[in-house]
């Protein structure tokens, strides 16, 4: 389910029921105070009417004046009333007097427990009515003079303890504002869901909109288009987050995409070179008949070839294979003098030959965690292109120092003519030349830094002042091994 | 015709250097980018095979020096870098041909005739002159007829490189340069020898003189006027 959708049934469940929630209980309460209204004005009524019941000489006179109440004359008007004497047993007795609006009906009594009752019931005409009886005590027509019902006696005609006077009213104007009014209240009710409903729509959809963005930003990165990065100028405080650690990943992706590449291109580089190697002298030695000697001399140059392709074959490969987990580095502590100077030893004839002065300061026990295979690379790899990079009658050096602050370090460095100032990259494993890059097989450096870095240190290349400096940290010193 | 070959990998750089000897071509090789660029300051090559990933100075920046300093041999890049981007890059440099390794030796070899010929202004590798083809993609030469003329190696070259400047008189020193490089103990009279010799084959195979005799000059391939010069 879309969060729109969520959104909007949650606001609907909660906004639409207390809307009929607060229109009920307004028509409710609005109901009773007009029923109350209504059933006040029905007992004033009752009230005044019992006020004309007055007692004279034990007699019941009722002094009502038909034309000042013409309502109560006409037949099938909207009010009534009748007067009903109360006997022992609080029961109608006799009635004393009824309205002419009554015609040939009768209203039906009930006397009330207390003092009043209201109910509904039918008018005469067959309207709904609502009446209210009385029950009250005849007042004697002089004020203070008491009542004889010892005298009188309960007999028709004579004074009762007890008179009912039953007031009728249509219901129809209270009828008809009721149901206007529950008419009003479901017209508003409907009304504001309407607007609730629009607003929340609106709202939703100015709401989200920013998640529309940024999924299209998303949907838009592509692994052919790494580059893309999702706009954050404009996003949410809530979606700040959730934009930078996007791009913090894709700018993750992208280096590793790029470091990916180079890698293979410099593998690819570099094993092109032998295989060029072993295509040109088999194909030199088969372009015409040649002798033993010869053949000899092609094919040792071929397996020569062959095993440089292969050397660099397998630490691309095994590199690849740590990269991906599927082989663990065997990690101990190695003396780096050991690892190195072999990787030197071959190197130093031709060097010699060439007038470049070696300097190796590399002192014994200096014990670094790392896989002793790995790094052996490593510096074969390093040693080789300072070797070869090495303008005759210039220096090439190898040092190895070791603090607790800067852990084990290993500089390899070269003379490179035209060295351009600044730092390089492993990345870009390169001598500059007069400001452009010279393009020697970079694998050395790329797999390097690659390999270094599985066994958890950093390879740094830097060129400037007329050398070319590799620096290899390889983290705390290690106890030598027992 | 004479070639430089920069290329840093031992074993190419020898497989390469027997290869074009072994094609006729007289050559230098040379392994790192410093010694390259000298070569080509200081010696006229009929065409340049030069590595990109060169010690010391880089094959681009070889190339782009040369070009800078308006040394216009054709020269073809030798590279493992087979990107788009690359190639563009060297040729954009001013390089005339790029291969990328592995090659076959003989499409280099293709190749490097092609820049030659391209460099002497010859759309086709057919050389005529008078009643004499010179082949210069078979390396033959052939008279009118179809026979065809078994010449040595060194003495192809001087022909082709003749034909190549058909009617225009070449110095002595400079067919000494072309075509003989620094390996070759060269005598004083090397270029009269190949000469004579050359003569010789292409009269027994009954083609009229061609190569002329210019005094203080030099020779000259053509069909054109009357013959000078002989063979002590």
């Amino acid at each position: 389910m879309s969060i729109r959708t969520h959104l909007t049934r949650l606001l609907l469940l909660t906004i639409v029921p207390l809307v009929l929630l607060i229109g009920a209980g307004l028509f409710a309460y609005v109901r009773t105070s007009l029923v109350a209204r209504f059933d006040d004005g029905l007992l004033a009524r009752a009230r005044a009417l019992s006020g004309m019941v007055k007692l004279e000489s034990g007699a019941i006179e009722f002094d009502f004046a038909g034309e000042a109440m013409p309502q109560y004359e006409r037949v099938g008007s909207d009010e009534c009333f009748q007067l009903w004497t109360l006997d022992d047993d609080d029961a109608p007795d006799r009635m004393v007097e009824r309205s002419g609006s009554l015609g040939e009906s009768d209203i039906e009594p009930r006397v009330p427990r207390t003092r009043t009752k209201v109910w509904d019931a039918p008018m005469p005409g067959g309207q709904r009515g609502r009446y209210a009886a009385l029950r009250f005590a005849p007042q004697p027509e002089a004020e203070g003079e008491p009542p004889e019902p010892e005298a009188a006696g309960r007999q028709p005609g004579v004074s009762p303890a007890e008179m009912l006077i039953v007031a009728g009213q249509s219901r129809r104007e209270l009828d008809r504002t009721l149901s206007l009014l529950a008419a009003a209240l479901a017209g508003a009710g409907a009304v504001l869901v309407g607007g609730v409903l629009l607003a929340v729509r609106v709202a939703l959809e100015k709401g989200l909109s920013p998640l529309g963005e940024l999924a299209a930003q998303v949907e838009a990165v592509r692994p052919e288009a790494l580059s893309v990065r999702i706009a954050g100028e404009r996003t949410p405080d809530e979606l700040a987050p959730i934009v930078r650690h996007a791009n913090g990943m894709l700018d993750r992706l992208a280096a590793a995409f790029e470091r990916e590449k180079r890698l293979a291109a410099s593998a690819a580089h570099e094993l092109r070179t032998p295989i060029a190697e072993m295509r040109a002298v088999t194909e030199l030695a088969l372009s015409r008949e040649r002798s033993a000697d010869e053949y000899r001399a092609a094919l040792e140059a071929a397996l020569a070839a062959a095993k440089r392709m292969g050397a660099a074959a397998d630490a691309v490969l095994r590199l690849a294979r740590v990269q991906s987990g599927r082989e663990r580095l065997a990690m101990e502590a190695v003396d780096v003098r050991e690892v190195l100077i072999p990787a030197w030893e071959r190197w130093i004839a031709p060097l010699s030959a060439r007038g470049v002065r070696v300097a190796i300061d590399v002192p014994r026990g200096v014990f670094a965690q790392a896989d002793r295979a790995m790094l052996g690379v490593v510096f074969e790899n390093l040693c080789a292109n300072a070797a070869e990079h090495t303008p005759a009658g210039e220096e090439v050096s190898a040092a190895c120092f070791s603090s607790d602050r800067a852990g084990v370090v290993v500089r390899i460095s070269n003379a490179a003519r035209h060295v351009d100032g600044g730092p390089t990259t492993a990345e870009a494993p390169t001598a500059r030349v007069d400001g452009d890059e010279a393009v020697h097989a970079g694998l050395g450096l790329v797999i390097a830094r690659s390999m270094i870095a599985a066994c958890g240190g950093t390879l740094e290349a830097e060129a400037h002042g007329g050398r070319f400096i590799v620096s290899i940290h390889l983290g705390r010193p290690a106890a030598p091994p027992r | 015709m004479r070639l430089l070959i920069a290329e840093d990998s031992a074993v190419l750089r020898a497989s390469l250097s027997q290869a074009m000897r072994e094609a006729g071509y007289a050559l230098d090789a040379v392994g790192d980018g410093r010694q390259a660029l000298i070569h080509a300051q200081t010696t006229a090559y009929d065409a340049m095979i030069l590595d990109i990933g060169l010690p010391e100075i880089d094959g681009l920046d070889v190339l782009r020096k040369m070009r800078d300093r308006k040394i216009a041999t054709p020269v073809l890049l030798l590279t493992a870098r087979d990107a788009v981007d690359d190639r563009v890059l060297g040729l954009r440099t001013g390089a005339d041909d790029y291969l990328v390794k592995p090659f076959a030796l003989a499409e280099l070899l293709a190749r490097v005739q092609g820049l030659i010929r391209r460099s002497a202004g010859r759309a086709s590798p057919i050389i005529r002159v008078g009643p004499l083809t010179i082949n210069t993609g078979a390396k033959s030469v052939a008279v009118d007829g179809g026979r065809a003329i078994d010449l040595a190696p060194r003495e192809y070259s001087l022909l082709e490189y003749l034909g190549h400047r058909a009617g225009r008189p070449v110095s002595r020193h400079e067919l000494e340069e072309h075509l003989y490089d620094d390996r070759s103990q060269v005598m004083s009279n090397a270029v009269d020898a190949a000469v004579c010799a050359v003569r010789a084959k292409l009269e027994a195979a009954g083609c009229p003189p061609l190569i002329r005799t210019r005094r203080k000059v030099g020779y000259v391939l053509s069909d054109q006027g009357e013959a000078r010069g002989g063979c002590a």
